[in-house]
């Protein structure tokens, strides 16, 4: 190493020199700013994450014994036919930001291994007439990934490729209700990664409320930013593995390798291996329920590609479970392209 | 916001002080680290930018000398990189590729050959300087080199040379002369 010293240091001018990149900084922020929150000795870290994890499941727990599981939450999302099986997967988050006036409280939330569906509250009055709606002025959400259970396991604070950062996928959606008076919002984030232990950052700027024709008729200005760690149950069933055959957005016939079929009372997750540039609308047939009945299936709502031809697809089944079509706790098996891939 | 009252940020809210470590010099920190990190993936090079600014918040207590946080925070960030380097154990390959077209015999004195090669940055001034940096504290590569400041191999290497020129007159003048050309 003794050639790699030759220049150690930079003065002041030097510093100027160094070229700087563009990049997105968010990733690296947030793993600053997490590994700032872990900051006590590897021991003590050790057990204040054990700590944290315990609470967070000594708080599922409790929200589940105490059977306050949120009918107006329920209500509000019309998945009250699967809320019984949803239950491990709604938490309190309660982080309020308050500026230039408005409170903003982001609530509660209830998910699965990768959809999320999060209520912000604030204390603006409910004032929207008809073909008038409340929305965020801008939005920014952002998942981390950082399991505690890997931190755990190997005993030190950071591991590779643990983080990752991403907008709302495709599919994911927010809009604004009226809640005893007052202005809330929903979010519902669906991502690849699993969200049941992820960091979100939420940021929004102003509150606006606009007609149908998208003129503003009142702003309230604001900037509010939350971040908190996601901890509750996955509730998902894994399905079986297999090859099929599928044809991609150009028409090319491509083998698809099925590596992981995830099903949760609300949505249904698939990832595999494809070798094609294009897409590969996946379409689920159908689903085959406990008793042998059929259900037409759902075109895919997101699909994402990654490298070495690693693809993903999740389908939400929001609809089928509001119309009561559908508990994807009720699904043995799903069949894609005439192949059937049976759920355990 | 000046060094001070970012240094003094570090000190009394140390995520909203790297917030403005990283609004402020994230894009050096950036080109350092993915530049030293070549062959890594993103995941490790987000990894050991992130632990800059954790180091830099770790030093902050003693930063009131610091002649300028952005050269301390771009130090920090090449030594971070050299040490995951040096685990990785992929040095002895790499580095001795970098700097093998200056290499100094053992006998020669770290310090003095950095003061040397600080002069010399001084005296080329930019853009020529700007390529020396790359060189020898990023320990960029040439054709690296010519692809992040958007010129040609030819001309990195005209700039080195000439600095090397310099650099041999110089060390020679102080009776330093036991080093092999490339």
């Amino acid at each position: 190493m003794r050639n790699a010293e030759y220049l150690d240091s930079l003065n002041e001018k030097e510093a100027e020199l160094v070229p700087e990149t563009d990049f997105d900084s968010s990733t690296v922020r947030a793993m600053a700013l997490d590994k700032l929150n872990m900051r006590p000795k590897n021991r003590r870290m050790k057990t204040v994450v054990l700590a944290a994890a315990l609470i967070c499941v000594f708080s599922m727990v409790t929200v589940a014994a105490a059977g306050e599981f949120d009918v107006q939450f329920s209500k509000i999302l019309g998945l009250s036919s699967v809320m019984e099986s949803l239950e491990g997967g709604y938490m309190r988050i309660d982080r309020t930001c308050e500026d230039r006036g408005t409170k903003v409280t982001v609530s509660k939330s209830i998910g699965d291994k990768y959809s999320q569906w999060i209520q912000i509250d604030t204390d603006i009055p409910w004032e929207a007439g008809k073909d008038q709606y409340y929305m965020f002025s801008d939005i920014g959400f952002y998942v981390y990934r950082a399991p505690l259970t890997v931190r755990i396991e190997e005993n030190r604070m950071k591991g590779p490729g643990q983080q990752f950062v991403r907008p709302l996928s495709g599919g994911s959606h927010l809009w604004g209700f009226e809640n005893n008076g007052f202005v809330s919002f929903m979010i519902y984030a669906m991502d690849y990664e699993n969200l049941s232990s992820a960091i979100v950052e939420f940021k929004a700027e102003g509150i606006v409320l606009y007609d149908d024709e998208g003129r503003d008729i009142k702003k309230y200005e604001g900037s509010f930013e939350f971040m908190w760690r996601n901890c509750y149950e996955e509730n998902i069933r894994k399905g079986e593995t297999g090859v099929l055959k599928a044809e991609d957005s150009e028409g090319n016939e491509v083998k698809v390798k099925i590596n992981s079929l995830e099903i949760s009372p609300v949505s249904v997750r698939i990832s595999g291996r494809a070798y094609t540039k294009a897409d590969i609308p996946l379409e689920i047939e159908y689903f085959v329920l406990g008793d042998g009945k059929r259900i037409a299936g759902v075109q895919t709502t997101a699909q994402g590609h990654g490298s070495f031809g690693c693809a993903e697809w999740f389908y939400s089944l929001e609809n089928m479970v509001k119309s009561g079509s559908v508990n994807g706790n009720e699904i043995a098996a799903v069949v894609i392209r005439g192949k059937t891939f049976k759920v355990k | 916001m000046t060094e001070k009252e970012i240094v003094k940020l570090l000190k009394r809210k140390p995520d909203e002080g790297i917030k403005i470590l990283i609004s402020e010099y994230g894009r050096g920190v950036h080109t350092i680290c993915t530049s030293m990190m070549r062959g890594f993936s993103r995941e490790e090079t987000e990894e050991a930018e992130s632990d800059v600014y954790i180091r830099v918040w770790k030093s902050a207590g003693s930063l009131r000398n610091c002649e300028s946080i952005k050269a301390f925070t771009y130090t920090v960030a090449r030594n971070i990189c050299l040490d995951i380097l040096r685990k990785k154990r992929i040095e002895t390959v790499e580095m001795e590729e970098y700097m093998h077209p200056v290499y100094v015999d053992d006998c020669i004195e770290q310090e003095e050959t950095s003061r040397i090669l600080h002069e010399i940055i001084d005296e080329l001034g930019p853009p020529d300087s700007r390529v020396f940096i790359c060189r020898y504290f990023m320990m960029m590569k040439v054709k690296d080199i010519a692809v992040l400041l958007e010129t040609d191999e030819k001309k990195v290497e005209n700039v080195l040379a000439r600095g090397k020129k310099k650099l041999r007159k110089k060390l020679a003048e102080r009776g330093i002369n036991s080093y092999e050309e490339c």
